[in-house]
């Protein structure tokens, strides 16, 4: 399975708030996120799952650009493991996508989301 | 001078090993009896740790169930399952990372409850008589596990999680100026653009109404065969490509990261109480409406930890007509329904290279006055010569019936060498 993704997401014509959730996995593993949307800043060095962001509306999303860069380290004891899991909700479908990587005991893995959202 | 001493500790060691042979009572002489089954169900059944599923997603659960089913044809004959329902239902809100804010260092009851909350599901339908079990029974266990309170990460455990997070930071940053510049490539952006064409061209049929080009869209874009899909891959490729690129130009940022993960041990400080319990029933002649309890047992864990690793540990555990009786040297159970009670605290010390504990237990049969009540105090203490190697030393007082009776002491020094240089 990909370490990246590159996807686009179907909007709405509605002002529904877009929701995402980034959760991070498996157990026991430490990762940290940077979002962007274009050039803006969402959130930066943010640590551990993420649950319902708002991050726009469908009606001010369109062609707009949702960067996701979240590294992963293996700091659990049991297992080397390590999965990103991206859920996007509000828009035409909830929509998830799941990235995971086996990794060397301590070792990180870099996950890239890049989704663009269109609106018919 | 030091391998000396240690030839001539071996040697003591073996002599101690040589007598002890003799004595069938060196054998319990372990500190690890003070401990709740990871999976009270599957304990009560008498399944191994290794035959239990642990699914990790909700289509790995699927997966167990449809095997374990032959495809949902047959019930199977035997089947031990641990599902941490909040843990497959992530999206619901529980975290079970070390530095989220609702993760694995939060000190709120809702958060580690739902962290620490397992179901064990187990299912034995045996084809032979074993231990108490009949060949013409079923038996299922049903059993749950949580903690009521969980120590708070210790304050080098919290450093540690700070110096990863600085260094997953810079990463980060590393990465997002890296990919920023390499995605401009005229390579990375013709697909972007002939995507955005092809929707375009969905967007301009006039025929079909907003939902209608929604769903046509959306059929193309989950296509693996078409075209707007594979541009999808060949940019998540190149993002690939890309991200190795910014790994060789900052690999001693990630060795130096590595190097700091590979020794975290998630420490903690401070009181933690866990319950556990389960309850077997037996389906006699396989039927579901000829039932009865065949065994049941509660588990309850209490400790508190210090900074320095040092650790008490208490535990209070009843069980109803268990496989074996600890109070009669865990000889199997032939009395019948009998409920029993233990309790036991045990203390772990350690510093620097030298560890020690102790270790007390009292059991007791509560509906029986056949079988008296017995206890034990085991000591012990080791001393690490280096990574791979470590003087132990065991001192104690058996509840098994023999040495109680004679007042015997068990004693065992034993020397453990790692194959390989010293580390």
């Amino acid at each position: 399975m990909s370490t990246d993704i590159v996807k686009t997401y179907i909007l709405n014509r509605s002002s529904e708030e877009i929701k995402l959730s980034l959760i991070i996995g498996g157990i026991e593993q430490t990762g940290t996120s940077l979002i962007t949307i274009n050039e803006d800043m969402v959130l930066k060095d943010y640590q551990g799952d993420l649950h319902q962001k708002l991050i726009g509306q469908n009606d001010n999303l369109h062609l707009k650009k949702l960067n996701i860069i979240t590294v992963v380290t293996d700091t659990s004891p049991n297992h080397n493991h390590t999965d990103l899991y991206v859920l996007l909700e509000g828009g035409f479908v909830t929509k998830g996508y799941k990235m995971e990587e086996e990794v060397q005991p301590g070792a990180s893995t870099v996950y890239t989301a890049e989704i663009t959202f269109y609106q018919f | 001078m030091k391998y000396l001493l240690l030839i001539a500790l071996s040697i003591f060691g073996s002599t101690a090993f040589a007598q002890t042979e003799n004595n069938k009572e060196i054998k319990e002489v372990k500190l690890d009896l003070l401990k709740a089954p990871s999976s009270p169900a599957s304990a009560l059944l008498g399944f191994a740790v290794s035959d239990i599923e642990k699914p990790t997603d909700l289509s790995d659960f699927m997966l167990s169930l449809q095997s374990a089913t032959s495809s949902y044809t047959k019930l199977s004959s035997s089947y031990a399952i641990d599902i941490a329902p909040f843990y497959l239902f992530r999206n619901k809100g529980a975290d079970f990372s070390t530095t989220g804010k609702n993760g694995l260092q939060s000190t709120k009851f809702k958060d580690y409850f739902r962290q620490s909350f397992v179901v064990s599901l187990a299912l034995r339908n045996p084809d032979s008589a074993f231990n108490n079990f009949k060949p013409t029974s079923t038996y299922g266990a049903l059993g749950l596990k949580f903690s009521i309170i969980r120590p708070k990460y210790d304050d080098e455990t919290k450093l540690k999680l700070e110096s990863i997070h600085e260094k997953q930071a810079a990463l980060l940053m590393n990465y997002k100026s890296g990919l920023e510049k390499k995605r401009k490539s005229p390579a990375y952006s013709k697909f972007s653009d002939r995507n955005i064409f092809l929707l375009d061209s969905i967007k301009k049929l006039e025929n079909l109404s907003v939902s209608e080009k929604q769903e046509q869209a959306f059929k193309m874009m989950e296509d693996p065969s078409g075209e707007f899909y594979k541009n999808e891959l060949k940019k998540s490729a190149l993002d690939t490509v890309f991200k190795r690129e910014i790994e060789t130009e900052h690999s001693k940022l990630e060795a130096d990261l590595q190097e700091e993960a590979k020794t975290f041990t998630g420490n903690r400080e401070g009181l933690s109480v866990d319950i556990a319990g389960g309850l077997s029933t037996e389906f006699r002649e396989k039927r579901f409406d000829n039932s009865k309890i065949f065994n049941s047992g509660v588990w309850t864990t209490f400790g508190y930890n210090w900074a320095n690793g040092s650790s008490i540990l208490g535990l209070a555990r009843y069980l109803y007509n268990p496989d074996e009786i600890f109070a009669l040297d865990n000889l199997q159970n032939n009395i019948g329904n009998i409920s029993t009670f233990d309790t036991g605290l045990r203390f772990v010390f350690t510093k620097n290279k030298f560890g020690g504990g102790a270790e007390a237990l009292y059991r007791s049969i509560l509906s029986s006055a056949t079988v008296k009540p017995s206890w034990r105090v085991v000591a012990n203490a080791d001393y690490a010569l280096s990574d791979n190697q470590k003087i132990i030393f065991s001192f104690g007082r058996n509840f098994d019936g023999t040495v109680t009776k004679n007042g015997n002491l068990v004693a065992a020094l034993t020397v453990l060498f790692g194959i390989g240089t010293n580390r």
